[in-house]
């Protein structure tokens, strides 16, 4: 016999959502049907799962009420659980009741378990005619109370079917509805009623009711053992369960994940479960009276406290924490006075809060069609609850009705007087404006209305001026928050209102001056896709996507961006993408149009690999358009598919020369003769998003300082190819002699050769600018990493307390250990077939020529290279003028001088002639490395106490070692090296970091 | 008095362990999370007492992960690596700067090895330095950078370290 602590909740499970459970009860194996579905709510389908009071009830009746011969009702039965196991009692009579939409769901379980035989099922609706069912023995009613305006016909129902000595037993669980209250009804109606103290689940004490007409009855009743403590008799359950297990086999449900079991936290329905308040929040919600007239200067707070709402939204807060907080907009219905000066008797409410709130819906609207086009990310980027914002007045008010609304408000203000009246026009006409923006950027409006983004680019400069003004205006209110504040308002607790939706961790609330900094990033953001739309070349395209990349941190630009851009409608109509790409082609690579282009098979091909090329270039703009780590993580993914899109494209390039010059295999593959246009073009892209990759990664604080050496070792051979690259593309393109005659099958505008040959220039001196700025990086952060400034773990050993950390640190020091990270760090780049990946080897040898460099060398060199990198881009810095590169250009020049400052100061503090700077590598990784020796000694020293003499000579070596390394930390600190992260420069330049010394 | 470690036993062992860990962790755990581990995997629960007082914990898994992309590490007929995960680490407040945590770490490290994990992985907050340290100077080094990760809105490392 097995004696457990009984408790129902099964942690590893949540039984709510099979289909069908089993279950052990006095001896039988009860095989029930379930129909979990997700409208299961308080008013409707609760039927349809077994909750855990009826399983509670059906195991006490097994357990401790005798029934044989008895007769038995079960209210709501549901599945009718209960009755099956009354009748497996023996049971005389039993009744399963409930309304009609069960019966065939209860027939199911009564024929799956009883074969139908030997219980009655009945509909039976609370309070109506009994249906003959006559008086009973016993009833039973689990979880049934729930619905406390139910409880008094509940009580005439169980009235009709007692005789003096029924007995009726309920069950349920506290949620908070005011199910407590069912046992005072009870009594009220002159019946006997006692709770049962003890039983089994802690959740259940106190919630078995027994109700009987009779007291002394009731007092003979309860005096018998009813209660059950919680230790139950689990032998047969154990032996059931375990049936078909063989001897010693253990049970782990290969489906259960950590999602499973940390979901799996509730017993009851969620949504029954909560959001339940306590009486005493209700009263202080219920204190608001929407009715209450306002001042305008409640109005504004009520209005500006909307707009922090409407903004935390836009920071991806959840509409039920922001929006839907404001008890005048879950008002329902809307009162009928809204907008109607001669009916209302709430001016400010009627004619000036509510249009404003309902505009404020409309826009939210907006936004939300534009996040479900799927651009951004669910709970990643924005929280998309299952609530539609549909509830925002869509379908009341159209968008011209709103407006109508809004110049109600504003004539009734315009006759107001006062400081409040201002800024409440002001947020009228700044809202009307916004909502005319955010209505005729939609892509489908643009796609319907040539002329709506010229309409929505005025309304938004004008939107900005007005801004603009009001920030200032009123810059005071806005930074203090000062101003009337009206409690009530806003309930915190709105969740329950909306009770199917998950409750999700507060976000906090953006001050008045952050919201407002939030409309002037949002109006900006909104003004890129103006700039975006009038981009003629693809190669600006890129600039601008990457200027994007770091600059748009709101969902709904970036999702606008990029749903305007890949719209087949808007701008492709105009210029569609394989042209696109075409002339991408063309401006990049340069290439020559003299070969007739009306051989079919010929253009065919071509087309088909511009159509792929252009799904990858748009793909990748999408990718830039994410969020800064998913652009990392797509940005390496798609390196691979651009590296096979080069290799299709070198097929093409061979099959094209073979084509046209009729030559052989050999000579179509040299690049000597053939340009290998097409490809050309591909590398160029591949090596771009390479270089993104990486320096994305930078960005983010991907890579640990002491990985920084090789991060800037890789990127520095990347730019390199490309710089490469880009030089033979000029050199080809400039040997030829092209013909420009059929250019206009090319593009639609025409580019001269002279303008293709400048766009890989400047993309050249780009590419030279960001490997000079590389190399020099690497030197500087390999000279800091030798200073003992970047601490690798290894180098961390002298610090370590234990063997066990010793060894841990020991086997990362491991050459197999640095080359797996080496090859897992890079895997993305290791099975290109170009440029040729940096092997460890490599690696290890470059680093070894590093290290026999004095330090100071090392600086001096990078000061160098930075010099020349500032020459170059200050030639080149003015051929971007107008081509959408400026920022990149600005980033780069930025880097380079912050740098060039930081070192030539360090160069000039007579530091130059220091000795650490001085020393080779060779001299500080010697130091290390007696250092590591002595730490490991001392260890082992420790370990054996009985090697004193040698711990002698030890000790005196180790004093020495102690006095050079202050000696040598002395020197080092000396020179002030403090190595860190420029923060301000960071907004400014976010992929390049800035040394200072 | 000098502080012992061992491994998972008994649910006992777990409810000081649980008030550690709610102390200091921003996310919300239920009893069944732990259950989770400390059930399916008790080895690699390994609990550090002071006398009586739990002063701190370690809870991690240990499963097949399928492989992803390429590298050139593994070979490539293995098509799963196993992949150990370190769930919650706490040390009590009074505990602290004592090589607890990364004692604990390092067992765990220690055990999952033996069991033949190839590589594993966590995740820290980024604004969390302390943690970040911690496993840095183990030798994790940062995989990747999860968007919006906790509930709170902060990003979080994915760190990982191969064995």
């Amino acid at each position: 016999m097995e004696l457990v602590k009984w408790r129902y909740r099964n942690p590893y499970h949540d039984r709510r959502h099979e289909r069908e459970r089993m279950f052990v009860i006095g001896g039988h194996t009860i095989a029930m049907d379930q129909e979990p579905s997700e409208d299961i709510g308080l008013h409707q389908k609760t039927g349809f799962l077994i909750w855990d009071g009826a399983y509670l009830m059906a195991k006490f009746i097994a357990e401790r009420v005798i029934l044989a011969g008895k007769s038995c009702l079960e209210l709501g039965a549901g599945s009718a659980l209960v009755s099956i196991v009354a009748h497996l009692q023996g049971a005389g009579r039993v009744v399963a009741t409930d309304l009609k939409e069960y019966q065939d769901f209860m027939r199911r379980n009564i024929e799956r378990n009883t074969g139908g035989q030997g219980i009655e099922m009945r509909e039976l609706i609370w309070g109506k005619d009994t249906n003959d069912i006559g008086k009973m023995d016993y009833v039973f009613g689990s979880e049934i109370l729930y619905l406390a305006d139910q409880h008094h016909t509940l009580l005439d129902t169980l009235q009709a079917v007692m005789h003096t000595k029924t007995t009726a037993y309920f069950v349920y669980k506290e949620r908070g509805l005011g199910e407590e209250q069912f046992a005072a009804l009870a009594l009220e109606r002159g019946l006997k009623v006692r709770h049962l103290s003890a039983f089994l689940d802690d959740e259940f004490t106190n919630s078995i009711i027994i109700i009987m007409s009779d007291d002394a009855e009731l007092e003979q009743l309860a005096a018998q053992q009813l209660d059950i403590d919680g230790w139950l008799d689990i032998t047969s359950l154990i032996t059931e369960g375990t049936r078909g297990l063989a001897s010693g086999e253990l049970i782990k449900v290969e489906s259960l994940t950590l999602q499973d079991a940390m979901t799996s936290v509730q017993v009851m329905d969620a949504r029954l479960d909560m959001g339940m308040l306590s009486e005493s929040d209700l009263a202080a919600i219920a204190q608001w009276d929407v009715e209450r007239a306002l001042t305008l200067e409640d109005t504004l707070w009520i209005v500006e406290r909307m707009f922090s709402c409407e903004m935390t939204w836009h920071h991806s807060a959840s509409l039920l924490q922001t929006i839907y907080t404001c008890n005048y907009y879950t008002e329902d219905p809307l009162p009928s006075g809204i907008g109607q000066a001669e009916r209302t008797s709430n001016a400010e409410r009627d004619l000036v809060l509510y249009p404003i709130l309902i505009a404020t819906g409309l826009c939210c609207h907006r936004v939300w069609n534009e996040y479900i086009m799927e651009n951004v990310f669910n709970e990643e980027d924005v929280l998309m609850a299952s609530t539609s914002v549909a509830r925002f007045l869509e379908d009341q008010y159209s968008l011209a009705e709103t407006m109508r609304l809004l110049d109600g408000a504003q004539a009734f203000l315009e006759k107001r007087q006062g400081r409040a009246a201002d800024m409440l026009l002001a947020h009228v006409s700044m809202r009307r404006r916004w909502l005319a923006v955010l209505s005729c950027v939609f892509v489908q409006y643009l796609n319907d209305d040539p002329g709506a983004l010229d309409r929505s680019m005025a309304e938004l400069d004008a939107l900005r001026t007005e801004h603009d003004a009001y920030v200032e205006q009123y810059a005071e209110h806005i930074n203090t928050g000062a101003g009337a504040v009206v409690e009530g308002v806003f309930d915190k607790k709105c969740m329950h209102k909306f009770p199917s939706l998950a409750p999700i961790k507060p976000k906090e609330l953006l001050t008045l001056g952050e919201a407002h900094a939030t409309l002037g990033r949002l109006i900006a953001g909104v003004g890129l896709v103006r700039t975006m739309l009038r981009i003629e070349s693809v190669e600006s395209l890129v600039y601008f996507f990457q200027g994007v990349s770091r600059r748009a941190e709101l969902p709904y630009v970036r999702s606008l961006l990029i749903s305007v851009f890949a719209s087949d409608g808007y701008v492709q109509l105009a210029q569609p993408l394989s042209m696109f790409v075409r002339r991408a082609i063309r401006e990049i690579s340069g290439t020559g149009t003299a070969e007739d282009r009306t051989r079919g098979e010929e253009v065919e091909r071509i087309d088909l690999f511009c159509q792929e090329a252009a799904r990858m270039l748009v793909d990748w703009f999408r990718t830039l358009c994410q969020n800064g780590p998913r652009q990392r993580r797509i940005a390496l993914k798609y390196v691979a598919g651009w590296d096979s899109l080069q290799g299709e494209a070198e097929q093409l390039d061979t099959w094209l020369y073979m084509q046209r010059h009729g030559g052989s295999a050999d000579a179509a593959s040299d690049p000597a003769r053939n340009a290998f246009w097409f490809s050309s073009w591909a590398y160029h892209m591949k090596l771009l998003l390479m270089g993104a990759g990486l320096m994305t990664g930078v960005r983010l604080s991907v890579y640990l300082a002491y990985e920084l050496p090789l991060v800037f070792c890789y990127a520095a051979q990347v730019f390199e190819a490309h710089a490469q690259h880009l030089a033979r593309a000029v050199e080809m393109s400039g040997s030829r002699t092209a013909d420009s005659g059929q250019q206009r099958l090319w593009t639609r505008r025409a580019v001269s050769d002279e303008a293709s040959r400048g766009q890989v220039g400047r993309w050249q001196s780009v590419a030279a600018v960001q490997q000079q700025l590389a190399t020099a990086l690497w030197l500087v952060s390999h000279a800091c990493e030798r200073l003992g400034i970047f601490r690798t773990p290894w180098e961390w050993r002298v610090r370590r307390a234990t063997r066990l950390a010793l060894d841990v640190c020991c086997a990362q020091e491991a050459e197999a250990a640095q080359r797996a990270r080496f090859a897992l760090r890079f895997r993305a780049f290791a099975r290109l077939g170009s440029p040729t990946a940096l092997t460890f080897d490599a690696w290890v040898a470059t680093r070894r020529q590093l290290d026999e460099c004095p330090l100071g060398d090392l600086f001096v060199h990078a000061a160098r290279i930075l010099t020349d990198a500032k020459a170059g881009l200050d030639k080149a810095r003015r051929s971007f003028d107008g081509t959408g590169g400026e920022e990149l250009v600005r980033a780069l020049y930025y880097a380079v001088l912050a740098n060039s400052v930081a070192l030539a100061k360090l160069l000039k503090s007579a530091a130059a002639g220091h000795r650490a700077l001085a020393a080779s590598g060779a001299d500080a990784c010697a130091y290390r490395e007696a250092l590591l020796n002595e730490a490991l000694a001392a260890l082992e020293g420790d370990a054996t106490r009985a090697k004193a003499k040698r711990d002698r000579k030890k000790r005196a070596a180790r004093s020495e070692l102690v006095a050079r390394a202050h000696e040598w930390q002395a020197d080092v600190d000396g020179l002030a090296l403090n190595v860190t992260w420029t923060t301000a420069g960071e907004r400014q330049h976010p992929d390049w970091p800035v040394f200072t010394f | 008095m000098s502080i012992t470690y061992t491994t998972y036993k008994t649910e006992d062992d777990l409810i000081p362990a649980i008030a550690l860990i709610e102390r200091d962790l921003s996310e919300p755990y239920s009893i069944y999370t732990y259950r989770y581990f400390v059930h399916q995997w008790p080895d690699l629960c390994i609990l550090a007492h002071r006398g009586d007082e739990c002063a701190g914990v370690v809870i991690c898994k240990l499963e097949p992960h399928r492989r992803r992309g390429v590298d050139t590490h593994f070979p490539d007929d293995k098509p799963t690596l196993s992949r150990g995960y370190i769930g919650m680490v706490a040390v009590g407040k009074a505990f602290r700067k004592q090589g607890i945590g990364s004692t604990l770490v390092l067992r765990a490290l220690e055990a999952m090895r033996e069991r033949g994990a190839n590589e594993v992985i966590l995740e820290a907050e980024t604004e969390n330095a302390g943690a970040l340290a911690l496993y840095e100077a183990l030798g994790f080094v940062r995989d990747k950078r999860l968007y919006r990760y906790y509930l709170g809105g902060t990003d979080a490392f994915r760190l990982k370290m191969w064995l």
